[in-house]
């Protein structure tokens, strides 16, 4: 190895002890804005209009259509559920604050499944923690909520985690009820 | 002339005219006899609609004459009863059917019921519509002018033309037309809504009994929006006798079912549908056949006492019209079952009650409605109550029926606002109907419930629709187990009319907790002593919607 080498190396060793705070800083600060520039781009892949697809979903009747609306703008996501058949039509509408850890939220109803004797209760709250997970790509919400019956009320946990395609075209929200035995898959195409 | 051949010229008379009587059905005779034509399923205006609807006009004014001419429908109609009815009076009513294979031989039989045809114009629809009336009215054919030749081959003169007079305007300038010419001789005891289908298609099944009846054709709006049209409905409603009949259906292009009947409900009126009902000035003249009395297969005595176990009970109902679902579908009878009556029936077609009943299996339970027609509770005036539920009594005795089902679109259906009763309603059930052993309520699932005396009023909490996938519904009916966790558990489940009971029965033979499937009686009865579920009634806050289009 020439002297010369060895001065070089010495010189790189050094500079590399100064810089490694710096570098350091920059590194993590590359990551973090890699990170935030992901996950705000994905979160952006979620604004939109989707509309429901049957031919790739669970069935949705009494409804015939649905669709879904998102915004995200900031901190602030909101989401519109809307259902639609044979000319009636609900929707509901909330706007979440993923800052929180959890939030209350008061929607018009619960319309996910008509044919049974199930009604929003709880003065038509739901608790909902929400997150972005898997570098923005899946939108989480976890949602407690009670529905009156018959009987009277339950408390019913809905976790409902809407993934985004890589190419940001399809949207599958994957809902698992605690009062159900089945799963629910909602295939959705951006429009 | 001598004597003898007056004598000769008297038996000839007399023999022409044995064997002219000899060629008319007659029912009077010891062996009825009639006539019978089938009607394909193309009901288009370029299609076979206006061979049909002349074939109807013949038949509502040859039926003056007695039941004279039976229809049976295609195997897409609605009304799937029409073979199975016919096959009924052969057997029971010992009737005679002789077939009319053409327009031709039907006008060559029947025409002297006529006194002329009234030409309709195939480039306005609602002009078919207006014929009905005048066909009634003026005892005319019913033709397009391609048919002309035909009603005038069998010798009868126009006596009526719409064709051209109703071009360029709109449903509601041709109606006040047909109003000023034809209201005031119209009957005011029945109303006919043509409505249904639209566009090039028309599906008339009841135009026999409104021509039969002089009865006055429409197929008005009964949506806000439509102002014209809605007035000219009002004055209609407003103009008929007192709880007199509505009969047909609304238009699918201008209003909703919830509109209309919420509107017929809210003058006492009696809406029986469907447009599609064939046949009435027929079977209207049908009567019981000797001897024959009406027994519904009750399970239970109405003062017993049932006490339940700790389980899941579920009840099984069908409503929407007893001709037009699962009754001829495979599987009636593998599973307690009940079916809404129309009660109505007693007295316009009681031969086809009587054709249910005796073709009930032990499984099967019939039960009234709240109502002697299809009116929705809410909208009706409280002063309308005692003479509506004085005939639904009056009824419900003459069918042996004990259980009352009631539905109430007036303010939302099955997908959004609310099919419940406020608590005024369920006074007047109960107080009106002190023999009824119980009640149940809705369409889709709706939450109202009481219990009064050990009579309880459960509402449905199932709806079985055609088209759910039977995991889905096996998946439905084991969440409201979840929801619902006290026993016994009392479910409801209101059956959509095109769902076979075999298909009920794969369901239900699928869920995980096991369930007892019980007749509605017995159902009502075990609910009544044990009250597992909670008395509601329709709150102020819930949700309205007053189904628009």
């Amino acid at each position: 190895m020439s002297a010369r080498f060895i001065v070089f190396l010495n010189y790189l060793s050094l500079f590399i002890k100064l810089r490694m705070k710096t570098l350091k800083y920059l590194l993590v600060g590359f990551v973090f804005a890699g990170a935030f520039l992901t996950s705000s781009h994905a979160a952006s892949d979620f604004d939109g209009h989707w509309k429901f697809d049957p031919e790739m979903s669970t069935a949705l009747d009494p409804w015939s259509t649905m669709s879904i609306t998102i915004d995200a703008q900031g901190d602030e996501v909101s989401i519109v559920r809307k259902f639609g058949g044979d000319k009636r039509n609900a929707s509901e509408a909330m706007i979440l604050d993923m800052t929180l850890p959890t939030q209350v939220v008061e929607v018009e109803g619960w319309w996910d499944n008509r044919h049974i004797g199930a009604y929003l209760g709880g003065d038509k709250q739901q608790t909902v923690e929400a997150k972005w997970l898997d570098e923005g790509r899946t939108l989480q919400l976890n949602i407690n909520m009670i529905l009156e019956t018959a009987q009277g009320e339950s408390q019913v946990r809905v976790l409902r985690e809407m993934r985004l395609s890589r190419d940001g075209q399809t949207l599958r929200v994957l809902q698992i009820r605690s009062s159900r035995n089945l799963p629910i898959v909602r295939v959705f195409r951006k429009q | 002339m001598n004597k003898r051949s007056t004598f000769l010229g008297l038996i000839t008379a007399a023999l022409t005219l044995a064997v002219a009587l000899a060629a008319i059905p007659r029912s009077d005779a010891a062996q009825p006899q009639a006539y019978v034509m089938q009607m394909t399923d193309n009901w288009l205006i370029d299609g076979d609609l206006p061979e049909q609807a002349m074939l109807m006009s013949l038949q509502g004014l040859a039926n003056r004459n007695g039941p004279t001419l039976y229809l049976e429908y295609g195997p897409k109609w609605p009304w799937q009863i029409t073979k199975p009815l016919r096959g009924f009076y052969e057997d029971t009513h010992s009737y005679q059917f002789t077939t009319l294979e053409t327009a031709e031989a039907a006008l060559d039989a029947l025409a002297s019921a006529a006194k002329g045809y009234v030409v309709w114009d195939k480039e306005v629809r609602t002009s078919l519509i207006v014929a009905f009336t005048v066909s009634g009215l003026e005892d005319a054919l019913v033709v397009s002018e391609d048919l002309i030749p035909l009603a005038e081959a069998a010798g009868l003169k126009m006596l009526v033309d719409l064709r051209g007079e109703f071009r360029g305007m709109v449903d509601h300038e041709i109606y006040q037309i047909a109003m000023d010419r034809y209201w005031e001789r119209c009957s005011r005891d029945i109303v006919i809504w043509m409505g249904g289908h639209h566009g090039r298609r028309m599906e008339p099944g009841m135009a026999d009994w409104g021509i039969y009846r002089k009865a006055f054709f429409t197929d008005l709006s009964h949506n806000p929006k439509h102002t014209e049209e809605l007035a000219l409905t009002n004055q209609i409603y407003r103009e008929q006798n007192p709880q007199s009949y509505v009969m047909g259906w609304h238009s699918y292009k201008k209003d909703t079912e919830g509109q209309q009947v919420a509107m017929t409900s809210s003058y006492g009126l009696r809406m029986e549908g469907l447009n599609t009902l064939p046949n009435i000035s027929f079977n209207s003249q049908i009567g019981f056949s000797e001897g024959f009395e009406f027994k519904n297969n009750h399970s239970v005595e109405p003062d017993e006492v049932v006490i339940p176990e700790e389980k899941v009970y579920i009840a099984l109902v069908q409503t929407d019209g007893i001709g037009i679902g699962a009754w001829t579908k495979p599987g009636r009878g593998k599973l307690p079952y009940s079916w809404g009556m129309a009660l109505s029936w007693v007295d316009f077609s009681p031969g086809v009650l009587e054709y249910f009943y005796a073709g009930a299996k032990p499984n099967d339970y019939f039960i009234g409605y709240s109502f002697p027609s299809y009116i929705y509770p809410k909208p009706v005036p409280d002063s309308a109550y005692p003479i509506l539920q004085s005939e639904t009594r009056r009824l419900m005795k003459a069918l042996d029926l004990r259980v009352m089902d009631t539905m109430d679109y007036s303010e939302g259906n099955r997908h959004v606002g609310n099919t419940d009763l406020t608590k005024n309603v369920v006074d007047h059930i109960y107080n009106g109907y002190p023999d009824v052993i119980g009640f149940t309520n809705g369409y889709g699932s709706a939450r109202t419930y009481d219990n009064r005396d050990g009579r309880a009023m459960i509402s449905y909490d199932y709806y079985l629709g055609s088209r759910r996938p039977k995991d889905e519904a096996i998946a439905d009916l084991e969440e409201l187990m979840a929801l619902n966790t006290k026993r016994p558990y009392f479910l409801l489940i209101h059956v959509r009319e095109t769902s076979s009971v075999d298909t009920v029965a794969e369901i239900l033979g699928g869920l995980e907790e096991s369930a007892d499937v019980v007749p509605l009686d017995l159902f009502l009865k075990m609910a009544g002593q044990a009250k597992t579920y909670k008395t509601r009634y329709k709150q102020d806050d819930d949700p309205v919607v007053r189904n628009p289009l």
